[in-house]
């Protein structure tokens, strides 16, 4: 595997790690939301609740509170009630002491007020002029007759009674609970009033604590959740550096067998050089010299044996160089792949024969190596021929991948091949070409005319 | 048979035996050596215990050794030889120039280093020296020191 190939993987490894990062946040993120979301809700609910109980509560105080003033006014004014004329009528002085039993703070509005049991308003502490006057017809925005209404209900001992005012300290109509009683002693209707401001007070101050809580809980989930994510993500880049430095280790140390294995290449060619040839190249010489010597002893006829020897040794000294050589391609291929060995057999080639060869490498992928070598022996065997029989001037040599597979073309400009003669006679070299790319379910195609000869090797993507 | 041949030889022949690891180095170096007058090539072989087993049996005057010798190494053969035959006299003859070889060689107690390079005359003229007592370096050797 090269070098790009692993970097290749470990880029998409890397993006595979990221997305399970991802993946286990994202469950994270959704739950932190869906407990917030739930934490707001049972605490809205708990409010609304808490809202109810305390407004009952405090509603039921209230009721007291004013059920206790009232019988107190009522037995105040009950004092002073006294007959007149016939009527029983409630003294100037009862009527400015009620006057002036104002309780609670003035924006509270608590006061009491009296009327007659038909309606004619005989105290009023803020609305004076008032006094003296009926209110019976008075109507409020939806029509009901207030004045009437606290009468029936002074009648019936029913003392509380809902209803609205024009509050005196706010000039506004508002909502008004009221507590209203009837006494004997004066033929009269005593009542107070209790502004319901207060319970929106109550709903307000909850909610505003309810809001904080709510707040406070779902700033500590977001963090505790960010803690999370911060956890996760963490674990995640920690595996990730240990992932890289082993990756990091895997490719140094596949560098490193690398360098060991192309060390190890060099010192078996190393080697081969000096047993093989240079061993033989000895050997040679030590015989040319014995024939050196067995001439001038005048011995022809064993001097021309030896001779003879010489140049079978020096035969053998040249299959070694080529073997050698043979074996340095195999290894370049091996380590520098198809691509940069053709380009270089190619300058060799051009640089041997003096033909002008053009050498064009696409964009090719790392190759099996039995295709790898195949199409390499193949490229050999054509330049062979293009160099034996062409007499061509100038050579293309292209590799190219496209959607299909790989494409190698290699075009000479030299006299072709008549069926009679020449290069397609000499066809077994045709035949290996052929039958190298067949292997891999290829196509191997062979054209020629006078000019231009081309062979054709397609390899399919799967073979690649 | 002419009447020259029937003489007998002013000198004894020098004799010599051979061990060097390459077949082909050996038999052409023999017929080389044997060629050359006044030397007799007396045994071969590529292996450790046969020279020392060699050296006993035929008693040559000279060992010529190769750096590479099979069961063994070239320097401990000579070394080895040289402790139970001190009377034997060492050249190697090879291919290897370089200076840690040399005194490797040198170290072990050779007599004489001389390269398969050099033209033949100079292995007849470390043999000669040596007979007499001295030692010789190839002078393509002494360009490299």
């Amino acid at each position: 595997m090269s070098n790009n190939q692993i970097v290749a993987k470990r880029k998409a490894q890397l993006r595979l790690r990221l997305l399970v990062i991802l993946l286990a946040s994202l469950p994270l993120l959704v739950a932190v939301i869906w407990v917030v979301w739930m934490v707001r809700d049972l605490i809205t609910e708990m409010q609304k609740n808490q809202v109810v109980a305390v407004q009952s509560i405090v509603l039921q105080a209230r009721k007291d509170e004013l059920k206790h003033f009232v019988q107190a006014g009522s037995k105040v004014m009950a004092h002073y009630c006294a007959p007149e004329n016939g009527a029983i009528k409630l003294s100037r002085e009862g009527k400015e002491l009620l006057r002036h039993m104002d309780f609670g703070d003035l924006t509270d509005d608590n006061y009491f007020f009296v009327y007659t049991m038909d309606g004619v308003n005989v105290m009023h502490p803020r609305l004076p002029q008032i006094e003296g006057k009926s209110l019976w017809d008075f109507k409020d925005a939806s029509g009901n007759f207030i004045i009437q209404t606290l009468l029936t209900h002074a009648r019936s001992g029913d003392h509380f009674v809902d209803y609205v005012w024009h509050r005196p300290s706010t000039g506004q109509i508002e909502d008004k609970l009221g507590y209203v009683e009837y006494v004997p002693e004066c033929d009269l209707m005593i009542g107070t009033g209790l502004y319901l401001d207060y319970m929106k007070e109550v709903k307000t101050f909850i909610e505003k604590q309810t809001d904080q809580t709510i707040q406070r809980t779902r700033d500590r989930i977001v963090l505790i959740a960010l803690a999370s994510l911060f956890v996760v993500a963490a674990g995640g880049l920690t595996l990730n550096i240990h992932e890289q430095r082993v990756a990091n280790q895997k490719l140094r140390r596949m560098a490193q067998q690398v360098v060991e294995s192309q060390e190890a290449e060099r010192t078996r060619v190393a080697r081969d050089l000096h047993d093989g040839v240079s061993q033989w190249l000895a050997a040679t010489k030590f015989t040319f010299e014995t024939a050196r010597l067995q001439l001038q002893k005048g011995h022809a006829e064993k001097s021309g044996q030896t001779l003879a020897s010489g140049v079978e040794k020096l035969q053998e000294v040249m299959r070694y160089v080529r073997e050698i050589s043979h074996q340095l391609r195999s290894a370049m291929l091996d380590d520098a792949g198809l691509g940069p060995t053709i380009e270089q057999e190619g300058r060799e080639f051009g640089e041997r024969t003096g033909i002008d060869v053009q050498v064009r490498i696409g964009n090719i992928p790392a190759l099996q190596k039995d295709v790898e070598s195949d199409l390499y022996r193949t490229f050999q065997e054509a330049t062979r021929n293009i160099e034996k029989h062409a007499g061509a001037s100038h050579v293309d040599v292209s590799i190219d991948t496209d959607k299909a597979g790989l494409w190698m073309r290699i075009t000479d400009n030299g006299t072709g091949a008549p069926h009679a003669t020449g290069r397609l006679k000499n066809g077994i070299g045709l035949l290996n070409m052929r039958e190298r790319i067949e292997r891999h379910e290829g196509e191997f195609e062979f054209h020629s005319e006078p000019g231009v000869t081309r062979i054709t090797a397609f390899i399919p993507h799967k073979y690649l | 048979m002419t009447p020259a041949e029937s003489l007998p030889k002013p000198m004894p022949a020098i004799r010599l035996l051979l061990v060097d690891v390459h077949a082909i180095s050996r038999e052409s170096s023999r017929l080389l050596l044997d060629t050359i007058a006044g030397f007799e090539v007396v045994g071969e072989t590529d292996e450790h215990h046969e020279a020392m087993h060699m050296v006993s049996e035929l008693q040559p005057d000279i060992v010529i050794v190769s750096m590479r010798v099979k069961g063994s190494n070239g320097p401990d053969t000579a070394r080895l030889i040289l402790q139970m035959h001190p009377e034997v006299q060492v050249v190697f003859w090879t291919l290897f120039d370089d200076p840690e070889y040399v005194r490797s060689a040198l170290s072990a107690g050779a007599h004489a280093y001389v390269l398969k390079q050099d033209p033949s005359e100079e292995i007849e003229i470390a043999i000669d020296k040596v007979l007499k007592g001295q030692t010789y370096l190839s002078p393509s050797l002494k360009q490299l020191h």
